[in-house]
């Protein structure tokens, strides 16, 4: 009889409902964060991409995500161009960052190529045109002297930036030399 | 070009985790007063808070095929089971067993606590994830329940209006 009444008593029950409780409440956050740890990918549309500028040479490819741009560089004249391509943000409530950040330059060491060049200077023009930031590429000769990252520069809501792109030549450089450059633009979102 | 991006949200499983956490708290209380309620009830709740768990289980596996409304949906209904029994259990004390100052104590220490605790969640929720239900219905919720706190608060610390209130009454009637 005493058994029994310490088996169905209020502390034993309370226990026993306590330890369920727990059990369940445990399993049941971790299954809940088991689905927010569940990575999902969505493919949506690019907030911020690439579009033709007014002075983007004829022949490039400008898409969303990536563009090639087919620039020329004169012997001993500087050549501009004033909106290589621009840069939109389409998102039309929040400001995202940017930055040019070096990939590549080819070829490099060779002295027929770089003695060719002098420098190729790009320029990030916010959308009133004023400078942000440059991202310069010179030749000593021989070897080109990449520019490091420029930092993240915000572009508000709704804005088109510009690329602004300058080629030089040497004097006596050879017609045809070409030089291939890579530059990621890092984009936070 | 390279994209960066940090985020989190709310799922709508945290409803169903939520109701769950409820019923659990629900069984408890009814076990610490079972003296006044039917002794099966703590096992209920208990059952009902199993199936909580079940229902999140189901929920995972069935993510992609439900989409984020109907989910949503779901696991709130849960939830509002759960907020309905909690309220029941307040009628319970105060209507059947006539224990006023009781449905009193469960009203402000249970009952709008979490209503309160909820809506603020369904209202967050539905403010981030933009979804199409009644907002304005949530967003009087917190407030109907912050008044009805208010004035509970007011009278717990000036017992005499209440009182007053009772004379009144009665020399109406």
């Amino acid at each position: 009889m005493e058994l029994r009444k310490i088996a169905f008593g209020r502390p034993v029950k309370l226990l026993t409902l306590l330890l369920s409780s727990m059990i369940i409440g445990t399993a049941s956050a971790a299954v809940y964060y088991t689905l927010v740890m569940e990575p999902r990918v969505t493919v949506t549309a690019l907030t911020v991409k690439f579009v033709n500028g007014g002075d983007t040479p004829a022949g490039s490819t400008v898409n969303d995500a990536w563009c090639r741009l087919l620039l020329k560089s004169y012997p001993n004249a500087t050549l501009t161009y004033d909106q290589a391509v621009n840069i939109s943000n389409t998102d039309a409530s929040n400001a995202h960052s940017i930055q040019l950040r070096h990939v590549s330059i080819t070829p490099d060491g060779t002295a027929y190529v770089g003695g060719n060049f002098t420098s190729i200077k790009f320029y990030l023009l916010d959308h009133t045109g004023t400078q942000q930031t440059t991202f310069i590429y010179t030749n000593n000769g021989t070897h080109w002297s990449p520019p490091s990252d420029t930092g993240y520069y915000s572009i508000p809501a709704n804005k088109e930036w510009i690329i602004k792109v300058e080629t030089l030549s040497s004097p006596g450089a050879t017609v045809n030399t070409v030089c291939d450059i890579e530059i990621a633009v890092d984009v936070q979102e | 070009m390279r994209a960066e991006e940090v985020s989190s949200e709310l799922l709508p499983e945290f409803f169903a985790l939520l109701a769950t956490n409820l019923f659990l708290m629900l069984s408890l209380l009814t076990c610490l007063l079972d003296d006044r309620l039917p002794k099966a009830i703590p096992y209920m709740y208990q059952i009902a808070a199993l199936m909580g768990y079940a229902h999140l289980l189901i929920s995972r596996e069935f993510t992609l095929a439900f989409g984020e409304y109907m989910r949503f949906w779901y696991c709130f209904i849960y939830l509002l089971v759960a907020l309905a029994n909690i309220v029941a259990v307040n009628i319970y004390f105060a209507v059947v067993k006539k224990q006023w100052d009781l449905a009193k104590v469960w009203s402000g220490t249970v009952t709008f606590p979490t209503i309160m605790v909820s809506m603020f969640f369904v209202s967050n929720y539905g403010y981030t994830s933009g979804a199409a239900f009644p907002l304005l219905f949530l967003q009087i919720g917190p407030v109907v329940s912050a008044i009805v706190m208010g004035i509970s608060i007011w009278i717990f610390l000036s017992p005499d209006i209440l009182r007053n209130f009772r004379k009144e009454v009665r020399r109406w009637n």
